[in-house]
């Protein structure tokens, strides 16, 4: 049967793509390996290995014969996007109770294939889906008790962790708007996130001690660098050395940054365009 | 207009100093989980190696107000914000006013950050006068350069039109020809560019705009020649530089470019491939190469071209050609110069043009048809157009504000006036919906984007004018236009002597009417048609009053502004009605804001001219409104003053004033439904005004409907987002909900100082409710050492929050200083202000807490019986809540109780820092009720669920 996707649906749809998304015929059985097939131009076509992103978490939460892997994944999706969907209800004026159930009820609804199957995800980013569907969410479920009821006791992830972390990013976002706070808890959200992986990658060839080092010349920080010449002394290579090994730094923190951007978008060519927009709501 | 601290909303409160990050210089407010600083991070992207991430101070379009370049004027939006027409992260670009020429320009500010790189600015004015040199149609001509507080500039041909990506993401890939056509234009500004030694290094679809001849047909423009060179990585010596610092989008650079410096010369071949991949995207949406590396972008670009891209276009051979020999890896074997380019398009345009004649040919017989069934059903919509009634909807306009054309500045005052003038007469047509001046006043007169502005408005049309006046004639130019379509429904210009400038007026209004088809009964040809006053000099001074009058601040300046001139109005001509009217508003709103001296005197003046006005013109809606303002405001008669803005309203149907005057006035008696619908009212014809939103949400804190509340001040942050007052509602709210943690993170970035009395009293409060009062005692005291005749009995009652906050944080030694002090200081007050019911409930609470329970028990029931529930449902409980907190404390539990159940099942507006009225939250969070916390009944109210 097929359906035609009415524009309240597709609300999540952010500015120029709208008018070709509220035109598009879908299949509404959802059902069909969207999840795997190639999309022409991008990398997975000519052999390249598929890569799982989040988009493809996503996709794939309404294929039940997937349940395990599909929840294995989830959980890690979960986390990834915990805070800024929990940042954007607090600065709604939900409570914290509230809000962590209203997201805990929103994460389980994703699970179920139906809503899922509403909208054309092949296309669009991740940013704009999450926000558009949680919002279409508490229009429809605005209730804590059905929400509760949702998420059945269902804890994807442990929040203690990044509980502290987004309420403390409340205080940064008081002057902005509610759909501010949530850019901007997003944006910082995929900046850190990025650092993380390169941290963990350098612990992993048991070089941690060697970006701790090399970490205030590329991240910044409240505490003023050492200078080049202090910082190649007391790694005892020439200067010349030490920034060639901060350019790869760089070089690999913007890779690694790439990656986690390409996670959040169907299309490896919104990379860019996604970046830019991170840079613009980080400084602005 | 209601009584909350108007006159308080001058000083701005500033964010406290924060930690900043020592290498980009930005506050460290986005940090990583070890404090990395995020905005350093992310700066990575879009840096070469060695560049720093930006310093605050290299953007100034964060500030609103006006920017000025040389002698370019940087426009801005109705927001106060410059307009931005491309904003990267190198540059932004403007829409500017050439002040000399008085035409627009795009105006491209270069970052402080890359002007500053050793000679950037050198290299950059190189680039701009070789791009100055390129004169061609098909390219955005640089005319100016200039440098100035170590940033560059410089103003380039503004192109009305939009990007090609802009037309792609809005209709899809185009078709063949229109794309043909395209890049024939561009491949022709390449020519000429060529012949200057120019090279563009950023052509892509966001770089070159579309915008149609005067013939109707499409016109490319190349812009921002001679910017990548400057802004690229090439700028930098270090032979380090491969791909890092990529400027622009890497889906449409040439291998060339991202070989790195100095490897590969990059020439007019590389511009060449960037159309080509440009031509890609033009007709298949997509660029051919994408990758989520630069890496892999390269590499792509030197396997294979992926033509199944193109298999469903079906193109012809030859533009397969076209696109594969643009596209080549090596430079050597793409058209070697522009020229050859260009001769390759235009075969291929040609030779696509003439298979597709046989087709058109075919297409102009069906066209032909088409056009005329096109014709016929115009033809009969437009007569469908013209006859149909229009819905209410349609009958709905906003009168932006007029430009002022006049040679001389000071004239402003009349534009002002007579843009008013014309609007007053609208809103008296009882058929037609009309925005309230405080809605538009904040847009400019010719706005870009008349549709978005109609929307936020909720009208179908919009009144553009300008006024020129010159010795003793004007000239009024009006343009009424249909915001859906953006067409012109009226306009005409009046060329008049200063003295008929009221049937301008008159007739400009009549011939709106006509135009949305709003029926006009007799009365209101009359009321629309009434000249108020024969003298031209008294009209010209009440036009001037009138411009003061209109400013949104009551400020001494204004409110004696006003004054002085609506006085000099109706001395020249003693039957002004509508002068004597706007005199009597203007005394009765100084005397309620206090911008004028608050004396007997005034109150007179303002109920004198009000009746003078009345006796005038028993039926003028102004002279109605004037009275029953002057009973609410100087005399606090609610009931009088309901009776005549009721009358006003059936005069005035339209006016928000009046409007809101009905709900603050039904609010005060207790009439929270009947306020609630005059607050829907007012908004409709008043969309954007920010007081009567705040108002209205205050009415909804007063219910303890708070997401309703929030949702009202959504509203108004999204006009004016940094609103104090607005974030220390919220905050308030956030305490009366008990939400603690909420409220100190909406407070926290908010400077504490007298200056902002709201603000200082909800912190204030926030740190006794937290029993963190370390910060705000340090912080009253640094205040209170400066002693400021204006606070007034405001230090007194600092003093008491003083006292409070020490006695919270365990020093009753100075708790009791200080409240002996605030006792001396309120009382020297109430000697002169006998009626204050205010500063008795201060005196009353400092009176409790220094263990004089009589003395405060005493005020406490004075102030009520000053102020009865009966006779203000708004503030008449509050004497009550300071009689719970005076007996809570006095040890009177059962009084206090009783007082507190009938607190909390009344609305109200409360007397200390927390606004909100009294909630279970408050009653378990605030230590004024610690001595009642074990008995069963506060118990039951504490706990009493929301």
């Amino acid at each position: 049967m097929a359906a035609v996707i009415l524009p309240e649906q597709a609300s999540y749809v952010a500015q120029g793509t709208a008018a070709r998304f509220y035109s598009r015929k879908i299949k509404s059985g959802g059902r069909r390996s969207v999840s795997t097939k190639a999309i022409p131009g991008t990398l997975q076509e000519g052999g390249a290995a598929f890569q799982t992103t989040h988009w493809t978490v996503v996709f794939r939460a309404g294929e039940p014969d997937s349940e395990a892997s599909a929840q294995r994944a989830l959980s890690g999706f979960c986390e990834a996007y915990w805070p800024p969907l929990y940042s954007f209800l607090r600065h709604r004026g939900h409570s914290s109770a509230d809000a962590q159930d209203l997201v805990q009820g929103f994460f389980a609804q994703l699970l179920e294939q139906n809503t899922l199957s509403r909208a054309d995800r092949q296309k669009g980013r991740l940013r704009t889906f999450l926000l558009g569907s949680l919002e279409n969410f508490l229009y429809n479920e605005y209730d804590r008790a059905r929400a509760l009821k949702r998420g059945g006791g269902r804890q994807v992830l442990s929040i203690e962790e990044h509980l502290p972390e987004a309420e403390a990013a409340m205080l940064a976002t008081v002057h902005l708007s509610d759909a501010g706070c949530y850019d901007l808890v997003w944006a910082s959200n995929i900046v850190s996130r990025a650092w993380k992986n390169l941290q963990n990658e350098f612990e992993a060839e048991g070089r941690a001690e060697w970006l701790e080092e090399l970490r205030p010349f590329v991240a910044g920080g409240s505490a003023k660098p050492p200078s080049q010449e202090e910082a190649a002394a007391r790694l005892e290579v020439p200067i010349a050395t030490l920034r060639t090994w901060l350019s790869r730094l760089r070089q690999r923190f913007r890779e690694s940054l790439r990656v986690e951007v390409g996670s959040t978008v169907s299309d490896p060519a919104d990379i860019d365009g996604e970046l830019r927009h991170l840079y613009q709501i980080l400084m602005a | 207009m209601d009584d909350i601290s108007v006159g308080l909303r001058t000083a701005k409160a500033q964010s406290e100093t924060q930690e900043t990050c020592a290498t980009c210089g930005r506050p460290l407010t986005q940090r990583g989980s070890n404090g990395e600083c995020l905005r350093c991070l992310v700066s990575l992207t879009f840096l070469g190696d060695g560049e720093q991430p930006e310093r605050p101070a290299a953007r100034s379009r964060l500030t609103p107000g006006p920017l000025r370049y040389a002698h370019f004027e940087v426009e801005t939006g109705a927001d106060g914000f410059p307009i931005e027409l491309g904003a990267g992260a190198m540059a932004i670009t403007y829409r500017a006013r050439d002040t000399v020429l008085n035409s627009f320009v795009a105006l491209k500010v270069i970052d402080r950050k890359v002007a500053q790189n050793p000679g950037a600015r050198s290299r950059f004015l190189r680039e701009a006068r070789a791009a100055a040199n390129i004169h061609h149609p098909n390219v955005a001509r640089v005319t100016y350069y200039g440098e100035q507080d170590g940033e560059c500039f410089y103003a380039m041909e503004l192109v009305e039109g939009e990007t090609l990506e802009a037309r792609v993401r809005r209709d899809g890939p185009m078709s063949l020809d229109v794309a043909l056509d395209v890049v024939e234009q561009a491949a022709r500004a390449l020519v000429a560019a060529e012949a200057c030694g120019v090279v563009h290094r950023d052509i892509k679809p966001s770089n070159v705009m579309l915008e149609s001849d005067p013939t109707g047909a499409l016109r490319v423009k190349l812009i921002d020649y001679g910017v990548a060179k400057v802004m690229g990585p090439q700028t930098q010596s270090s032979a380090e530089q491969t791909h890092a610092g990529f400027i622009g989008t890497p889906a449409f650079a040439s291998p060339e470019q991202f070989a790195g410096a100095g490897q590969l010369p990059v020439d007019t071949r590389s511009d060449i491939y960037s159309l080509g991949v440009t031509l890609w995207y033009l007709l298949t949406g997509r660029t051919p190469f994408v990758g989520r590396t630069m890496e892999e972008i390269r590499a792509r670009q030197t396997t294979h071209l992926p033509l199944e891209q193109l298999k469903r276009l079906h193109l012809p051979g030859r533009v397969v050609a076209l696109l594969k020999s643009m596209l080549v890896a090596d430079p050597n074997h793409r058209p070697q110069s522009a020229r050859e380019l260009l001769l390759a398009v235009h075969s291929c345009s040609d030779r696509f043009n003439v298979e597709a004649r046989r087709r058109r040919r075919k297409a102009i017989i069906v066209n032909v048809a088409l056009m005329l069934a096109i014709v016929a059903i115009a033809c009969g919509t437009w007569l469908y157009q013209r006859l149909r009634p229009f819905t209410p909807e349609e009958r709905s306009i906003a009168v932006l504000p007029f430009e002022n054309l006049s040679s001389d500045k000071e004239n402003a005052y009349f534009a002002e006036g007579v843009q008013d003038e014309i609007l007053t007469r609208l809103s008296k047509i009882a058929n037609l919906k009309v925005i309230s001046r405080t809605s538009t006043q904040h847009y400019q007169s010719t706005p870009k984007n008349l549709r978005e502005i109609a929307k936020q408005l909720g009208v179908a049309h919009i009144l553009e004018g300008s006024v020129q006046k010159s010795a003793d004639t004007v000239r009024v130019n009006v343009q009424l236009i249909k915001a859906t379509s953006d067409s012109h429904v009226w306009s005409d210009t009046f060329d008049r002597k200063l003295t008929d400038i009221l049937s301008v007026e008159t007739e400009v209004a009549k011939t709106i009417a006509d135009q949305l088809r709003a029926k006009l009964t007799g009365d209101e040809q009359q009321v629309i048609a009434a000249k108020p006053t024969n003298n031209p000099q008294a009209y010209d001074s009440y036009l001037r009053g009138l411009a003061y009058a209109l400013k949104t601040a009551f400020t001494p300046e204004n409110s004696l502004g006003a004054q002085k001139y609506v006085k000099e109005a109706v001395r020249l001509d003693p039957n002004f009605a509508l002068g004597w009217a706007l005199l009597s508003y203007v005394d009765a709103s100084g005397y309620l804001t206090q911008s004028l001296q608050p004396t007997v005197a005034l109150r007179e003046e303002a109920r004198e001219a009000a009746e003078t006005a009345l006796r005038l013109q028993p039926n003028l809606g102004e002279a109605l409104l004037a009275m029953g303002f002057y009973h609410y405001a100087c005399l606090k008669d609610y009931d009088t003053a309901l009776k005549y803005l009721v009358q006003a309203q059936q005069v005035l149907p339209q006016s928000s004033r009046v409007l809101q005057g009905l709900a603050f006035i039904e609010r005060r008696r207790g009439n929270w439904d009947k306020s609630e619908a005059y607050f829907q009212q007012a908004e409709k014809v008043d969309p954007r005004n920010v007081n009567l939103l705040s108002q209205h949400a205050r009415s909804y804190i007063c219910l303890r409907r708070f997401p309703e509340a929030l949702a009202k001040l959504e509203q108004i942050l999204n006009i004016n987002p940094d609103d104090i007052d607005t974030i220390v509602l919220k905050a308030r709210i956030a305490q009366a909900q008990g939400d603690l943690p909420r409220a100190a993170a909406l407070l926290a970035p908010l400077r504490l100082g007298v200056g902002y009395v709201n603000a200082l009293e909800t912190q204030i409060y926030q740190g006794i409710l937290e029993s963190r009062p370390g910060p705000v005692i340090a912080q009253l005291k640094e205040i209170l050492a400066k002693p400021d005749k204006t606070l007034g009995f405001y230090a007194g009652e600092l003093r008491f929050w003083l006292g409070w906050a020490q006695q919270v944080a365990g020093d009753h030694a100075a708790a009791r200083q200080s409240w002996s002090q605030a006792r001396t200081e309120l009382e020297s007050f109430l000697n002169e202000q006998p009626e204050n019911f205010f500063l008795m409930g201060d005196l009353a609470l400092t009176n409790a807490a220094l263990g004089d329970n009589n003395a405060a028990l005493s005020l406490a029931e004075r102030a009520m019986e000053m102020i009865p529930i009966e006779k203000d449902a708004l503030t008449g409980p509050r004497p009550l809540e300071i009689l719970a907190r005076v007996a809570a404390r006095t040890g009177d539990v059962d009084r206090s109780i009783s007082a507190l159940e009938k607190l909390l099942s009344i609305p109200y507006e409360a007397p200390l820092a927390a606004n909100p009225p009294l909630t279970p939250a408050f009653l378990r969070l605030d230590p004024m009720f610690q001595p009642l916390r074990k008995d069963p009944r506060f118990q039951k109210l504490a706990n009493a669920e929301r």
